[in-house]
């Protein structure tokens, strides 16, 4: 580096030892560390809103998933019960993640005696439709924990009579005939596969997944099942 | 901003340094603890003056950050591993270490303010002309190439007439000194390394000179700065500092480093000191254009603290000679709370003068440096 020839027009004292260069560096590193502090803290805003607007949106949609149930199951009417009893599980129910086989819904923590769809749909029992397409949903159920082989949760399962809703049907004996299902699973392909499967049984007209919402690896979905041969 | 106790905790020698008590002039000074409650968000000003054979550190600590009213928090001193041969950069990189090793060290959250005067036997120093500066500092960068120091050399100059005689030109006289950028640099990083915010670094006799003023309320002629193994003058003319010099030391005069505590021993050696202030004085006020002034001479440096030093070298000198001493309750007290301020015994910040007026220049510097 050539030096600057002397000149004292420019300054005519100089008493500094610390080269002016190296002032500069310094300053340059102070400006690199106030922009890497800003932004650090710019990403962790960012991190602390990702986080929320996560969770917002999880709650979000299990709270649409809850909504959607409560919205068509407030009115089922089961055979014998008091008008507004419903069958409706807002409890997190777990399904055994081995010997899927033999699995059966469960009730978290509760010694709740209705070990399975089946025994839920004791007060059903009357109505041999339901009580055929509750057997059945169990199996289904059983099934689509052994094509994930991951633990399913079961959010919610509702059963209603869109027939009862209005005042006179509630007189009626007449079995659910929309199933209403809010479960969470890791897989988006286990459950498309179940779906497919459902579709298949003779005992199901229709299956649609309503609502899905994405937290993390695993999914909740929102699911409407129709029986076949009772359906509005 | 912490307004605790701040630093001059001293740090032990490292396994291959010599036990601090070992070393020939290592001397731990009292180290006073600051009141808490007596600092108003206060920022300790640092003073680091490297030596020839050691380094002293002292900080002063502002009672209000709009008044220019000090406290004196510690002092410290420690010596360099003994000198073998000539000055280089092998000299120069352990002389660093040792101040890196030996620094107090800083507390978290405290603002440690320094500035490093650095010696000029570290510096090449030459009073000459303004045409001659760029052939003087070629000539240093050669000379320090010789001594292992690569790269350029940073200049420091001043006029050795003042701004009262107009703007110094190309033509005028100039003191000059120069030293490598590398071991500046160095010597920065390393402190740096250490807690501290560099905020200047400067021919120690410049800061002396500036703050001793403010310091001590002595308006003199010169400062003249006496230790065992160095000396120099610098003349004090209306606009600043002016002819700076090196003087002949005691060390290399009598070849001998016993403390010297009896100033008729050093009465050969005043002689021969006299003789070259006197030079000195009469040179500058020639250059000046005007008669050898009347103002005292002031003496700073660990000479000066020898009893009676002053007086012997008044009458080598025929001038007033005065002993750097600071200036009442104005300058730092020496005192633990800052409440009531003892009287500082007059020789008893002598030794630490340069590194006192170190602390006291660090409130002179912007983000380039010292502004003067």
């Amino acid at each position: 580096m050539t030096r600057k020839p002397f000149d004292p027009s420019d300054q005519w004292q100089l008493f500094e030892l610390i080269p002016s260069e190296y002032f500069a560096k310094q300053k340059a590193h102070q400006t690199i560390y106030v922009w890497f502090a800003f932004i650090a803290a710019l990403m962790a805003l960012l991190a602390v809103l990702t986080s929320v607007g996560l969770r917002k949106q999880y709650v979000q949609a299990h709270q649409h998933a809850t909504r959607a149930a409560n919205a068509i199951s407030g009115d089922i009417q089961a055979p014998g019960a008091a008008k507004g009893d419903s069958l409706r599980l807002n409890e997190v129910v777990l399904v055994e993640p081995r010997g899927a086989a033999n699995a059966s819904l469960q009730r978290t923590g509760t010694d709740d005696p209705m070990r399975s769809v089946v025994a839920r749909a004791e007060r059903w029992r009357s109505d041999p439709s339901f009580v055929a397409m509750a057997r059945e949903l169990d199996q289904l159920l059983a099934k689509l924990m052994e094509r994930s082989g991951t633990e399913l949760t079961v959010h919610s399962l509702d059963f209603q009579n869109p027939r009862s809703w209005t005042e006179d049907a509630f007189e009626e004996d007449t079995a659910p005939s929309l199933v209403t299902l809010s479960i969470s699973i890791r897989g988006q392909h286990a459950i498309d596969a179940w779906c497919r499967d459902m579709r298949d049984e003779p005992s199901i007209k229709q299956v649609e997944v309503v609502a899905s919402a994405t937290i993390r690896d695993e999914t909740l979905y929102t699911i409407t099942i129709v029986p076949a041969g009772d359906s509005p | 901003m912490s307004s605790t106790n701040s630093l001059l905790s001293p740090v032990s020698p490292s396994p291959e340094m010599p036990a601090a008590s070992s070393l020939p002039s290592e001397r731990e000074t009292k180290r006073r603890p600051l009141a808490a409650a007596s600092a108003v968000n206060a920022r300790t000003l640092v003073g680091i003056e490297v030596g020839m054979v050691g380094a002293r550190i002292a900080s002063l600590k502002q009672f209000h950050p709009d008044v220019e009213k000090y406290r004196w928090v510690g002092r410290f001193d420690f010596s360099f591993p003994a000198e073998s041969g000539p000055f280089n950069r092998q000299r120069a990189t352990e002389c660093i270490r040792t101040l890196a090793e030996r620094l107090p060290r800083c507390m978290d959250g405290d603002r440690n303010e320094a500035v490093i005067g650095l010696p000029l036997h570290w510096m090449q120093l030459q009073t000459t002309f303004g045409t001659e500066v760029d052939s003087f500092v070629d000539s240093s960068e050669q000379h320090f190439a010789e001594s292992g120091f690569e790269g350029n050399s940073h200049i420091s100059y001043w006029p050795v007439v003042g701004e009262h005689h107009g703007k110094p030109k190309q033509e005028d006289q100039y003191v000059v000194a120069t030293l490598p950028e590398t071991l500046i640099i160095e010597l920065v990083d390393a402190v740096a390394r250490q807690g501290y915010s560099v905020r200047s670094a400067l021919p120690t006799p410049v800061a002396l000179n500036h703050a001793a003023f403010p310091l001590t309320g002595i308006d003199a002629q010169c400062l003249v700065s006496l230790d065992q193994h160095s000396a120099s003058i610098s003349v004090q003319h209306r606009s600043g500092i002016g002819l700076t010099r090196k003087l002949p030391s005691l060390v290399s005069q009598s070849k001998d480093d016993v403390p010297v505590t009896d100033s008729s021993a050093l009465s050969p050696y005043l002689r021969q000191l006299s003789k070259a202030i006197r030079e000195t004085l009469v040179f500058s006020s020639r250059s000046d254009m005007s008669s050898l002034s009347n103002k005292p001479v002031l003496i700073t440096g660990e000479l000066a603290e020898t009893e009676g030093i002053e007086s012997k070298l008044a009458t080598q000198l025929e001038m007033p000679v005065a002993v750097w001493s600071l200036l009442g309750t104005a300058g730092p007290a020496a005192t633990d709370s800052g409440e009531s301020d003892e009287p500082t015994p007059l020789r008893d910040s002598c030794r630490f003068a340069s590194a006192i007026s170190l602390a006291r220049t660090a409130t002179c510097t912007g983000d380039w440096g010292y502004e003067g």
